[in-house]
């Protein structure tokens, strides 16, 4: 039995993607507070703005019959260590926090594999500027904004709004607003969803990257998070696997504090335990995507796949694109479609669920049910149906990322009873937020156009949670089989890496390895943030948190 | 038993160190025993990932042929856990003061602890004193520089000596860590034999009670039956767990060493003949097992103390 969630006390980006609920645009501001008492204003300021975790009558994906309308824009707050020390958050309670949020993410560099091309000296100023040290460059508090679109596909006229009232958070007086994103120094970090024109020829958002994929299809599903109706759907293939191979939300713990987590009991809490209850942790990461580097390995690499397999190159392009991912480009697992032909007949059978998805206003039953089907037909699969990476590469990116079964010591044990069904991987699960930013198409198809994702990590545990998933299962391979080899898409790549695409051992083909992996994938900046329940915002703004 | 099994032999050390002890360093007395820690902190590591490779340096123990893990840490005393749980009634009948602190046990010495796994046919003496003879030479300055702090290690200059030594500070482990089996070694089952002295030995009371000899009560017979079936069972499992496992196949470090070195060299040649067929695979495939020599483990081979045989070729 799951008790409701205060979702009003909780943050609206905790509980959901913005930017598969009509917020295409977002812009991200990260603050330095030179006096205390300015910052405390500051976020008391900023409180009465800040969107809440409440169920929305009127959105696009999974409405909720009984809440109220989306907000035009969406705005919402985190703190690093630094910044919670700066409003002067008593030490008693900051030091009970965690090492790795303490540290935060520059310190965390050799863990995170943030080196070598991704390390600190290639960061964006802001970002650099802070992990050096740098006197007054110290992030303290990040400020994202998601906004609608007009028909045109640009943002609401209000994001401008916001972003304006940001600029004069303080009135300049002890709040100062940190410049230094990106290559021209902006002052703030911009993001938006790919536009493509929808059947009627509007301009629609999708969720495709800059690498073409599809991305944050399979996102966790945790207890609480859904209206009971809601979860009932999206729990297939995101929420845990039972050894009865049914599947159940998550706990809620894993994702908010001050819940029992997969662990059945309370994550490390703080003194007042109040302070963290409805909050959680978040990993910001710029990740820049090397898109030219990515499109010439991957040719380069179909000429002599398509060549040896006696298929035309496109084919083997896509193939090849597929394998690294564990998706195809339209989103398409390759668990439930392995072949090239397979992707096809999933192009024709959902070729109405763009429109399907865009449409505003609401929906009837019929499409309702037929997002629903889609949806299972995206999440719901178990490697147990693949064990040897036949269809899907052992070292595949979705595999890496959320191992599902794979790891069930008694994956192959017909009888229930016997598995675990995803039991070891439920303490390892994120939830993945953000927006590609940067042109999609520029004239120039170079690695130095700005480009990439946002990369928002959620989680009540970084250490246990993200850490341990970028180490061990991104950057590393120990845990299935695979070696060192690292992430073909997102890992480290050193000279020789490698990826291996397993082949039918009882079939014909032979394995095949995509050798001298380049650097597909940079970390531009990031760092460790708490995002508090609105209640603690209070007790921060008001500089009332009392840890005796 | 517990030393040793499948085909590895686990040596513990326990060499202690005066724990007032001092060196004198630059014409100050200092602590030996932080100045031994500080020598094992300086005493290279194998290579163990990307950072240690950049150092170039290697373990001393990567020298000595057969050796798996070795570790070496300075044990200070015995930890205390705390005033031992009691019963507050029986505290009240006896009249014991909770708030007068009890005995703390110490152990007499600091201690040095040297554990290491090595490839050994046995269990014996022979065995050990052929892998200490390994250490010695290869390593003698290393471990004259370690060990000259403990006491006991004066006049420790010789292959036979240091084995001496060896005995002396030897602890006999009772819980070897081996992982080299991957499946289940071939062990016979119990079972059947515990049945069949069941059986025997029912056969046999059966015998002494209907034949007369059994002259006490039947009850009584019935006793020491059970009583010698269940000792026998028993001595039989004690028997069988003294008993080392086989030697896991190709576990010994020379396999191993040669076993990482095809597979990776098996890589490389994958991707250079990626797509080919027929004859060009052949030929390929034939000089690959010509210069490699897969079952050759004098051939080719990876270096002990690295993580890939690439290494030596940087």
């Amino acid at each position: 039995m799951t008790a409701p969630l205060d979702l009003h006390d909780i943050q609206g980006n905790i509980v959901r993607a913005y930017g598969r609920y009509g917020f295409p645009h977002a812009r991200y501001f990260l603050f330095h507070f030179d006096d205390a008492a300015a910052g405390r204003k500051a976020v008391l300021d900023l409180l009465p703005l800040v969107t809440t975790g409440e169920r929305w009558s009127d959105s696009p994906d999974g409405p909720d019959r009984s809440g109220v309308g989306r907000p035009i824009v969406t705005l919402n707050l985190a703190f690093s260590w630094l910044g919670l020390l700066a409003l002067e958050v008593p030490v008693a309670t900051l030091a009970q926090f965690p090492p790795e949020f303490i540290e935060g993410m520059p310190a965390r560099g050799p863990i995170l594999s943030d080196t070598g091309p991704s390390a600190q000296e290639f960061w964006d100023p802001v970002w650099r500027n802070a992990a050096k040290g740098a006197s007054g460059a110290a992030i303290h508090m990040l400020v994202t904004l998601n906004a609608q679109m007009q028909a045109d596909a640009t943002p609401v006229s209000e994001l401008d709004a916001m972003t304006d009232q940001l600029r004069t958070l303080g009135s300049g007086h002890g709040v100062r607003l940190l410049s230094g994103h990106g290559q021209d120094g902006a002052d703030h970090q911009q993001a938006c969803a790919r536009m493509v024109r929808a059947p009627d020829g509007s301009l629609m958002p999708d969720a495709k990257e800059h690498f073409g994929f599809e991305d944050g299809t399979g996102d966790p599903v945790f207890a609480g998070q859904y209206s009971l109706e809601d979860q009932a759907y999206r729990v297939h293939g995101r929420g845990k696997l039972m050894p009865d191979q049914t599947w159940k939300p998550l706990a809620t713990g894993e994702f908010l504090m001050g819940y029992p987590d997969e662990s059945q009991e309370l994550p490390q809490m703080v003194q007042p335990p109040r302070f963290v209850r409805n909050g959680t942790f978040m990993a910001f990461r710029k990740l820049h995507e090397n898109v030219r580097t990515f499109d010439d390995y991957v040719a380069g690499q179909s000429r002599l796949y398509a060549q040896v397999n006696g298929i035309p190159e496109d084919v083997a392009n896509l193939t090849l694109r597929a394998k690294m991912v564990g998706r195809w480009p339209n989103g398409a697992p390759l668990i439930a479609a392995p072949t090239y032909e397979d992707m096809l007949r999933f192009e024709v059978e959902w070729a109405d669920i763009p429109a399907l998805q865009a449409k505003s206003g609401r929906r009837n039953q019929a499409e309702d049910d037929r997002l629903a089907t889609y949806d299972r037909f995206m999440s719901d699969f178990r490697f147990a149906d693949d064990p040897q990476g036949v269809r899907c590469p052992i070292s595949a990116h979705i595999r890496r990322g959320n191992m599902r079964d794979m790891l069930d010591p008694y994956l192959s044990a017909s009888n229930p009873r016997h598995r675990d069904g995803s039991a070891v991987t439920n303490r390892r699960r994120i939830l993945r937020r953000g927006l590609p930013y940067g042109p999609f198409d520029p004239p120039e198809n170079d690695d130095s156009v700005e480009r990439g994702v946002i990369f928002m990590v959620v989680c009540s545990d970084l250490f246990r949670q993200f850490e341990f998933v970028l180490q061990q299962w991104i950057n590393f391979g120990l845990d299935f089989s695979a070696g060192n080899d690292t992430c073909p898409l997102l890992g480290r790549h050193h000279a020789g890496s490698k990826f291996i695409i397993q082949a039918d051992p009882e079939g014909e083909d032979t394995p095949w390895i995509m050798n001298g992996l380049p650097q597909f994938v940079t970390t531009r900046g990031g760092e460790y943030f708490f995002v508090p329940g609105l209640n603690t915002l209070s007790m921060i703004a008001e500089g009332s948190v009392d840890p005796t | 038993m517990g030393d040793y099994d499948a085909g590895h032999y686990f040596l513990t050390i326990a060499a202690p160190v005066e724990r007032t002890g001092t060196v004198t360093v630059n014409g100050k007395r200092r602590s030996r025993i932080d100045h031994l820690r500080d020598a094992l902190a300086s005493l290279p590591t194998a290579e163990q990932d990307e950072f240690s490779r950049e150092t170039r340096l290697n373990s001393p123990f990567a020298r000595v042929p057969g050796t798996h893990f070795a570790r070496l840490f300075v044990l200070d005393d015995v930890r205390y856990n705390g005033r031992r749980p009691s019963n507050p009634i029986l505290n009240l009948i006896f009249n014991v003061q909770m708030t007068v602190a009890e005995r703390v046990d110490h152990l007499p010495h600091a201690y040095l602890m040297m554990t290491i796994d090595f490839d050994a046919v046995d269990g014996s003496d022979t065995a050990l004193r052929a892998y200490a003879n390994d250490l010695w030479r290869h390593m003698s300055d290393e471990l004259g520089l370690i060990f000259g702090h403990c006491i006991g290690f004066e006049g420790v200059n010789s292959e036979q000596n240091f084995f001496d030594f060896l005995r002396r500070t030897q602890l006999h482990t009772t819980m070897p860590f081996n992982d080299y089996w991957t499946s289940a070694p071939p062990v016979t089952n119990p079972l059947p034999l515990f049945a069949a002295i069941a059986a025997g030995v029912t056969a046999l009371a059966l015998a002494a009670w209907i034949g007369g000899i059994w002259v006490w009560s039947f009850w009584g017979l019935v006793a020491l039956a059970v009583t010698t079936v269940i000792t026998a069972i028993v001595a039989i499992t004690v028997k069988r767990g003294l008993t080392p496992f086989p030697r896991a196949p190709d576990s010994d470090l020379a396999s191993v060493l040669k076993a990482a070195y095809v597979q990776q060299m098996f890589v490389g040649f994958m991707i250079d003949n990626l797509g080919r067929g027929g004859t060009d695979l052949y030929n390929a495939f034939e000089a690959f097992r010509v210069t490699h020599q897969p079952a050759n483990l004098q051939g080719p081979t990876q270096p002990s103390g690295v993580l890939t045989s690439k290494w030596q070729s940087r």
